[in-house]
Parts: structure tokens; sequence; C-alpha cells
């Protein structure tokens, strides 16, 4: 945390609509490498709305438009690269964990297929080396070919992890990945986390302060739309500038 | 139990195939002596043609359901428009499609004068109306055609609609944030999950066509003194049709993929 970071995603005036409801406003803040950039916010401030900007899912969404930019690596998201290489470089996990139809090799090996990877031994290589990184290969090493039903959420999330991982982008999007999970799992995906940030750039939303405290490196408060505070997460935690980062900070907010 | 199901089902529709058969051999003996130029498998031949306009009509249909879905915004007026049209189209009962057709084009069609003529007296199903007589009267047969499609067509517009809106949302979005581009969603996933219920409304947008146009057999059959009491090859065929196919959709229908994985 010390070392001088650079950034690589920086969002630049933004704001976003849908319809006629603005939902973001006036947001800039700077995203840097190999950290974990916390989100944090009550329910319904625009955080979900806001990560999904960064891999583009939001084009699906109708009535939704925006002003201001979005730079990855200096470029713009949305006018200089197409959804499919953005989403290829920035991955995402879901809070939901939402595995396809078919096994857990399947599962994980399914970007390299659609990538068109069709050798088996590829294949099985890329399925190993990131059920490892997510320290699920124990577990599902004798179940490779049975379909995921068995695994626990947890298990399940991981999992998705390990799929998110198979598409070797630059930054993953955590979006609460750990809304449905028991403490214990939360606590496997929260560690899997920190180990990410050594190869990985992680932006990380959640409504949970505490696992904010305790994961990210740099966090922003998001409350009504607005970016209320944005800096390293232990002076937002032990000094906030402002009164409504205090409060929620606090406990007496959100 | 699907499979014990089909198997009974089966059971049931070789016996009525035998009577179905013995029906048609007595139905084309009485016919034959007026008709010698055409003397085999007219219901066949009807079945066929129903089959291949049907096929036509459903293919269409689910291409069209599928670009509205997919490629046209909820916003879109074209999308709207349409959308509006299939539901008024598909709330029409489809006995009065067949009764439509009747009343509607059976003046232009010359079918009352052709019955005039002693030797057309054997003609007696109307769906010479959809077939018997297409051959002689091609208005007549795009009439049938037509009203075919406006009934096949909005009913399984809908249901490929409602299949397709069916599919969860996280599940295209994961694919998508895979890095999967718009075709590779479509043929991995929204297509076998939705199939099942896409072909099981085909199946009941067939079963409503062939009822309808086995009541307007029906009717045309009994209306006539002649031959009134006998119940015509044609008329069983199609009402037999009908039946399988809801019955065929009906299981389709119980089989949800999406709602029965639990790891969604």
């Amino acid at each position: 945390m010390t070392a001088k970071k650079q950034s690589i995603l920086s969002v630049r005036d933004l704001n976003i609509w849908y319809g006629d409801r603005q939902i973001l406003g006036a947001l800039s803040f700077e995203v840097q490498q190999k950290q974990v950039t916390a989100l944090m916010g009550p329910a319904n401030c625009g955080k979900s709305t806001l990560i999904r900007c960064f891999n583009r899912l939001n084009d699906f969404t109708p009535n939704f438009r925006f002003t201001g930019e979005i730079l990855f690596k200096g470029n713009s998201l949305y006018a200089a690269q197409d959804a499919i290489t953005v989403r290829k470089r920035i991955g995402m996990v879901f809070r939901r964990p939402t595995l396809f139809r078919g096994s857990i090799h399947e599962n994980v090996a399914y970007a390299a297929r659609i990538s068109n990877v069709s050798r088996t031994s590829e294949l099985n290589a890329i399925v190993e080396k990131n059920l490892r990184r997510t320290g699920l290969w124990n577990e599902v090493e004798g179940i490779l070919d049975e379909t995921p039903a068995q695994l626990s959420t947890g298990q399940r999330q991981l999992l998705c992890v390990a799929r998110a991982l198979t598409v070797e982008p630059e930054v993953l999007i955590f979006d609460e990945p750990c809304g449905e999970l028991d403490p214990i799992e939360t606590v496997k995906i929260e560690t899997l986390m920190r180990e990410l940030t050594n190869d990985y750039t992680l932006i990380f939303a959640t409504n949970k302060r505490r696992q904010a405290a305790r994961v990210s490196d740099v966090a922003g408060f998001l409350y009504g739309g607005e970016l209320i505070e944005f800096g390293a997460t232990e002076r937002i935690f032990t000094n906030p500038q402002d009164s409504r980062t205090e409060q929620y900070v606090a406990g007496r907010m959100g | 139990m699907q499979s014990i199901a089909l198997v009974v089902l089966g059971a049931v529709f070789v016996p009525v195939w035998h009577v179905l058969q013995k029906l048609y051999v007595s139905e084309v003996q009485v016919s034959s002596a007026a008709r010698v130029s055409e003397p085999l498998s007219r219901p066949i031949g009807d079945l066929y043609f129903f089959l291949s306009i049907s096929f036509l009509a459903i293919v269409f249909a689910v291409i069209c359901a599928f670009y509205l879905e997919e490629w046209l915004r909820e916003t879109n007026w074209v999308r709207r428009f349409i959308e509006s049209l299939v539901g008024i189209l598909s709330s029409v009962p489809s006995l009065l499609y067949g009764l439509l057709a009747i009343a509607i084009f059976l003046p232009y069609s010359g079918v009352f004068r052709t019955i005039e003529v002693p030797m057309a007296a054997e003609n007696s199903d109307t769906v010479s109306l959809k077939t018997g007589t297409f051959q002689e009267d091609t208005t007549l047969f795009y009439i049938a055609v037509l009203t075919f499609i406006f009934l096949v067509m909005p009913r399984t517009i809908k249901t490929t609609q409602e299949a397709l809106g069916a599919v969860p949302v996280p599940i295209r979005e994961a694919a998508y944030a895979l890095g999967a581009n718009q075709w590779q969603v479509l043929m991995k996933h929204v297509v076998p999950l939705s199939f099942p219920r896409i072909l099981a409304g085909a199946c009941r947008a067939m079963s409503c066509a062939l009822a309808a146009a086995a009541l307007v057999v029906g009717i045309c059959v009994w209306s006539r003194p002649a031959q009134s009491g006998q119940v015509s090859g044609r008329f069983m065929l199609f009402l037999g049709g009908a039946l399988l196919l809801s019955i065929l959709s009906s299981f389709l229908a119980e089989r949800h993929p999406f709602v029965s994985t639990q790891y969604t």
C-alpha cells in the first residue's frame, strides 16, 4: 500500500440517468492498480449502477444514459472500445452465484470455450489453475464432471470467482459478493479478495461498512446518488471529513 | 414418469389409428365411385398440407419473436405495435377463426356452386375448403393458408416471447460478463433454456388450429342430411391430432429447466 500506485480506472464527472430520474450525480474518482477499492453505502444508493458501468452491463438497461467519462488506462470505456473487449478485461462477480447448466468443469471452462479454446489439455489446465487460485481445487477435484448442485452457496460463489478469473481480467468487480453467504464463507471470500490484489485490481460494492473496513485499501461512501467522500480506508474510518460519512461509519446511519 | 405416460399415450393411439383407417377406407369406398381421379389419402394429404403450412408459420413466428424480444427495445414502436396486434389476434378463440373463414370467404370461393353440381355432392367435408379444392381454386387455397397463418402465428409469437422473457436475467448477465457476445448467449443459454416452452407453445397453437379445422369439418358434415350421423374420418383425424398436440404441449410445459435448477 505504501508503494506508488498507478491509476487504472478514472471516473470523471459521471452523471447517470434512468429515463428522467437521475441516479448518480457528478462522480469523480480514481481507482488505483492492485488495490481493493470499496464503494459502500446503504441500499439503493447507486452502487450497483455505478459498478455495472465499468463493464458496460448497463448497456442492456433500457433508458440508461450518462454524461461524463470513464477512462480505462487512459482510453474511454464507451467510445474507444467495444463492449465485449471491455468485459474481457474487466470481469465481474455478482451477488447471487449464478452458474450455468452443465458440470463444474464446463462452468469454469466457459469463457475459454467461447473464445475458441477447444483442446482438452488446455481447458483442463485453465480449470485447474483457476480453481487452485480460489482454493476450491481440493474440494472439487473429484467431482469436476458433476453439476454444481451439490456445492454450498459459498463454494458456488468461489466457483463464480474462478470462472471470472479465466478471462484473465485486469480489473475484477465484486457486487456484494457476500450478500447471501454465512460468516465463515464470507471470511473465505474476503481472504481470497486480499490474495487477489497481488495480481488484480478489485472494485468492491458492499453495504456492510465493517466488511469494507476489513478488505479495502481505498473506500468511497455513496449516499443518495452522490459520492460523499473518497479516500484511504483508514482515514475514512478514523477521521471522516463529512458528517454524513461520520454517521455512516459510526453506524448511526444506513 | 414422462416415458410411461408417452407409452400409455402410444398404446391408446394405436387402436384409434386403426379405427381411423377403417373409417377412412369406408369413406373412400363411398366416394371412390365419384372421384376416380383422386383415389387415396385425402385426409392424409390434408394433414400434410396442414403440417407443412403450420410448420412454416411457426418457424416464421419464432424468428419474429426472437427478433422482437432480443433485438428491439421495449420502447420501440415497431415492437409495441406488433405486440398489441399479436395480443388482439391471439385472444380470438380458434373456433371463431374457422367460422369467420367460412362466413367471409365462402361466398367468394365458388364452393357453393361446386356443391350444387351433382358430382361434387360427395365432396362432403368443407376442409376441401382448406385443401380438397385448392387445386381447383387458388384463391381458396390462399384463404385457407391465410386463416392458418393468422391462427397459428400470433399464438406462437406470444408464447415464444413469454418463454424468452422467462430466461433468468442473471444467467444472461453472467454470460455477458464473461465476454460472450449476443449470439453466444442466445445459442448457449437462451435457446436451450427456453426451447421446451417454445415447443409447447407451438404445439398448443397447432392444436388450436387443428381443433378449429375439426370443428368446421364437423359442422359441415353434420349439417348435410345425406351424411348426418356419420363421422367423418377427416374430422376424427383432426380431432385426434388436436388432442395429441395439446397433451404433448402440456408435457413440454411441465419441463421448466430454469425453475428446477436450484443453483441459479
